[in-house]
């Protein structure tokens, strides 16, 4: 909502009743909904009016959920948490509406500036207290920030305000989430980055995690004096970029070296790792009495942590992991290739025996395969296919096939592998498939090998084959196939 | 026993086929990798001397255990079995001919040194009173150079078939002596009995062995016919190990009927302890036990399942093998080469057991045939349990 919106509404609404309150003046708004300042006989109190828009957009039964959602915090009290009085929807204007305590103080955003470093601790504390609060009550806040934190004029005193998307943990009624999507909700720049893309598990562990690091980047905010991310705030993706991947600086003389560890801690991507090195007694700085040397012992085991998931990533190891991957899966697949060409050959008895090798070229891998003499299959000589098998994409198994053939007298003990390869098989390599385009070209290969073999054994082989002393290449024209 | 002995012509290869039928003068070294048919050969090329005028002849063998098995097969050609003999008895024949008590003792290889010893005096003495048309070597790579220029000198025709790979006994190179001692010298290169799983493990196992060739390339095993397996099992104790190779026994003898199973053990007390548990279970009717120390039967059509040592089983081969107490292979001087002998006696499938660490070479052959698909994280290396 604009300015010029809010301030229209406050025109409309002033003097006018909402519920039982009477709008008399405007206090501020936000994105989706305008806050006033109501009188209900001697009691005044802000009400929070939604933006027909915004109600439009999400639909009206939905937007109803989210507030009966905060209407159930109604006499749930707690000092550090802005109190619920009423709210609902309002039978003349129609407005949907939430009536909160007045909170006689200034918004954390716009003093970020002006808190004094030594209060830190205690509205971190505060605000800690009251996300734990809502913790127990088995709420998610979702959208902790320091625009959504009220501080009184002595900065002591600091009040989580707008409990707008709030959820309940592992609740079934689903407001804010659809049944098929995760939609975005919160702030994005304040939005750890499981949250971002909506992986976080709906779990008390999981909200906790997301909790931890939107407190992390408030006491960024407080300890850096201006908001998290604010050099990648434009355009929207580079934002989303900083919140996946950007680690933010956060250093300062000024603060107790474990604020600043704190913050770090919070602020860890992985919300595994940050469950594991943040807890609710770290905001409770009272309880860190502990001696100077094991505090100090804590805090680098804690780097440590952090250290070893920010450089796992980049390690040789885990390129060698990688790497490591891709050679089975590759020899896997030979493996198959291999078997299919042997089984073949072995089984039907169309085959002398074999011998077959295999050699690693540019990438590419040859099988070289040579049969023995044989009077009764009427190969005299030696009779040889190569098989070169190229890798198109490994991770969906795609390759490339080609074959050719020879017959000699000659006994090749080396196999040279250049040769004129047609084609044999391309695409995904599927079991069955592969097996019946090789073993079709393994038996056109042999019928040839054996009519060029007598065909020579006659004395009028074509001129195209030398003395015969040399290697032939079958020139059969299987492509066709 | 089935599929174990060829039957007709057309079951052998160009090779094989060419050398039973090698010129009849002259003396012949086959080398060939297990299972390229070189027991089978040599009965043949025996049958083929006889029956082409040199019946003077003898089969030899390393092993009693090897000389039943090799009586079975003779059956199969009607080969007598008198003919087939263990170099032992050969010698203490000719011991007993000439007058001369042979030395009995305990230990086999003691026993052999002697027994050749008083065999050499008495041909230094010139008393060579019988020369053969033949004598055929099987496993002639596990002589002695001393032990084979005596069968030379009784013998006009040496045929021996021997595998460079498989020397399990403390011997000098046999090969090399053997290819100075007969002129002619032919490669099997093509083999048929071990599955192409089994050959991989032995492949795996051979890069540790100098001068080997794999078997991989030139296995012709119908693996479609009868994949092939080969599984590693670590066990609490000798019982846990028994009861479980009496259990798939009990699937293979109904799996693969009419076939040869084996049981073997590197060590003679495992396999009497073993033995305890096969010949009381309900196999033991179906099982014979080949021991050196305690007898050798004949295998006959009935019995299935053979329980021997890893010494004895040279030169047989099963359609399925379990061996157990693997762990004592660590034992054994030449333990790689006999690993090797003991996987490539499995036809189609081979279950190893061991309790506690298998030796590390058997142990990495096995992990280098199903390495695991992704590296270990460093984080992996200590979590507790499994």
């Amino acid at each position: 909502m604009d300015e010029a919106r809010a301030r229209y509404l406050y025109e409309q609404l002033k003097n006018n009743k909402v519920g039982d309150w009477t709008i008399i003046d405007y206090i501020d708004h936000g994105k989706s909904a305008v806050v006033f300042e109501g009188r209900k006989g001697k009691k005044h109190a802000a009400i929070k009016i939604f933006d027909p828009e915004l109600i439009d957009k999400v639909g009206k039964e939905k937007q109803r959920g989210r507030v009966e959602r905060e209407l159930s915090l109604i006499g749930k009290h707690h000092d550090n948490l802005i109190d619920i009085l009423d709210g609902g929807i309002c039978k003349n204007t129609g407005f949907i509406f939430i009536v909160m305590k007045l909170f006689n103080g200034k918004n954390l955003s716009k003093v970020l500036k002006e808190i004094p470093n030594y209060n830190i601790k205690l509205i971190i504390h505060q605000i800690s207290e009251a996300a734990q609060f809502l913790e127990n009550l088995s709420i998610a806040h979702r959208d902790i920030k320091p625009e959504n934190i009220g501080i009184s004029k002595d900065f002591k005193h600091a009040v989580l305000l707008d409990l707008g998307v709030i959820k309940p943990v592992g609740g079934l009624a689903n407001l804010t989430d659809g049944p098929n999507s995760r939609p975005f909700i919160g702030t994005l720049r304040y939005s750890s980055p499981e949250f971002l893309f909506r992986e976080e598990p709906d779990t008390k562990e999981g909200w906790r995690a997301l909790t931890f690091y939107q407190l992390g980047a408030v006491l960024h905010d407080l300890i850096m004096k201006t908001p998290i991310f604010e050099k990648y705030s434009e355009p929207f993706a580079r934002l989303v970029e900083a919140v996946k991947n950007v680690t933010p600086q956060t250093k300062s003389k000024d603060v107790p070296i474990e604020l600043v560890q704190l913050t770090r801690n919070c602020l860890v991507k992985d919300p595994e790792v940050r469950l594991k090195i943040v807890s609710w007694q770290d905001f409770n700085f009272k309880s860190s009495l502990v001696t100077e040397v094991s505090a100090i012992k804590e805090r680098i085991c804690q780097r440590k942590l952090i250290g070893k998931m920010e450089s796992s990533a980049k390690k040789p190891s885990s390129i060698e992991r990688e790497k490591y991957k891709e050679d089975r899966m590759k020899y896997q697949l030979y493996n198959l290739i291999e078997k299919i060409i042997v089984d073949e050959c072995v089984s039907s008895g169309c085959f002398p025996p074999l011998e077959i090798k295999s050699i690693e070229k540019n990438n590419d891998l040859y099988f070289f395969i040579q049969f023995g003499k044989s009077d009764e299959l009427k190969l005299p000589g030696y009779f040889r296919i190569y098989i070169a098998i190229s890798i198109i994409d490994l991770k969906s198994n795609t390759i490339e096939l080609k074959y050719f053939a020879t017959i000699s007298y000659n006994n090749v003990d080396v196999a040279k592998i250049e040769g004129h390869y047609k084609p044999l098989y391309k695409g995904v390599a599927d079991k069955e498939y592969l097996k019946k385009s090789i073993s079709t070209i393994l038996y056109r290969l042999i019928e040839q090998a054996q009519e060029d073999f007598i065909f020579e054994g006659e004395g009028q082989h074509p001129k195209s084959i030398p003395d015969f002393v040399q290697e032939v290449i079958l020139n059969n024209d299987l492509d066709k196939g | 026993m089935n599929k174990t002995w060829w039957v007709k012509p057309e079951d052998l290869d160009e090779d094989q086929k060419s050398i039973i039928e090698l010129p009849l003068k002259g003396s012949h070294l086959i080398l060939g990798p297990p299972g390229s048919g070189k027991t089978n050969l040599l009965l043949l090329r025996a049958d083929y001397y006889t029956k082409a005028g040199k019946p003077d002849l003898y089969i030899l063998v390393f092993t009693r255990t090897l000389r039943e098995f090799l009586v079975m097969g003779g059956i199969e050609y009607n080969f007598s079995k008198d003919k087939i003999m263990t170099d032992i008895n050969w010698v203490k024949n000719i011991l007993w001919q000439n007058g001369i008590e042979p030395i009995e003792k305990n230990d086999f290889e003691t026993m052999r040194t002697s027994l050749f010893e008083q065999l050499s005096e008495l041909i230094d003495r010139g008393n060579i009173s019988h020369i053969h048309d033949v004598i055929l070597l099987d496993e002639a790579h596990d002589y002695s150079e001393q032990e084979l220029s005596i069968f030379r000198k009784y013998c006009n025709i040496l045929f021996a078939v021997a595998d460079p790979k498989q020397r399990i006994y403390k011997k000098n190179n046999s090969v090399e002596y053997l290819k100075s001692i007969i002129s002619n010298t032919h490669i099997l290169k093509y083999h048929y009995r071990n599955g192409r799983e089994i050959c991989k493990l032995a492949d795996e196992l051979g890069k540790k062995i100098e001068f080997y060739e794999p078997m991989t390339p030139t296995s012709n095993y119908n693996e479609a016919a009868m994949p092939s397996s080969v599984n590693y099992f670590e066990c609490e104790d000798m019982e846990e190990q028994a009861q479980k190779i009496i259990k798939s026994l009990k699937t293979q003898i109904k799996a693969y009927p009419n076939e040869l199973l084996g049981v073997i053990t590197p060590r003679h007390e495992e396999l009497n302890e073993i033995w305890k548990y096969i010949s009381s279970s309900e196999l033991g009717k179906i099982s014979v036990f080949q021991s050196s120390r305690k007898g050798y039967c004949s295998f006959d059509t009935g019995q299935q399942i053979c329980v021997c040592s890893l010494h004895s089983a040279k030169g047989l081969e099963f359609r399925t093998l379990h061996i157990a107490g693997a762990e004592y292979l660590k034992n054994f001087a030449r333990q790689k080469s006999m690993s090797f002998t003991g996987i490539t006696r499995a036809k189609t499938s081979l279950s190893v057991y061991s309790v506690g660490n298998l030796p590390g070479y058997l142990e990495g052959a096995f992990t280098a045939l199903n390495p695991p698909s992704e590296l270990p994280k460093l984080s992996d290396l200590f979590r507790k349990g499994k």
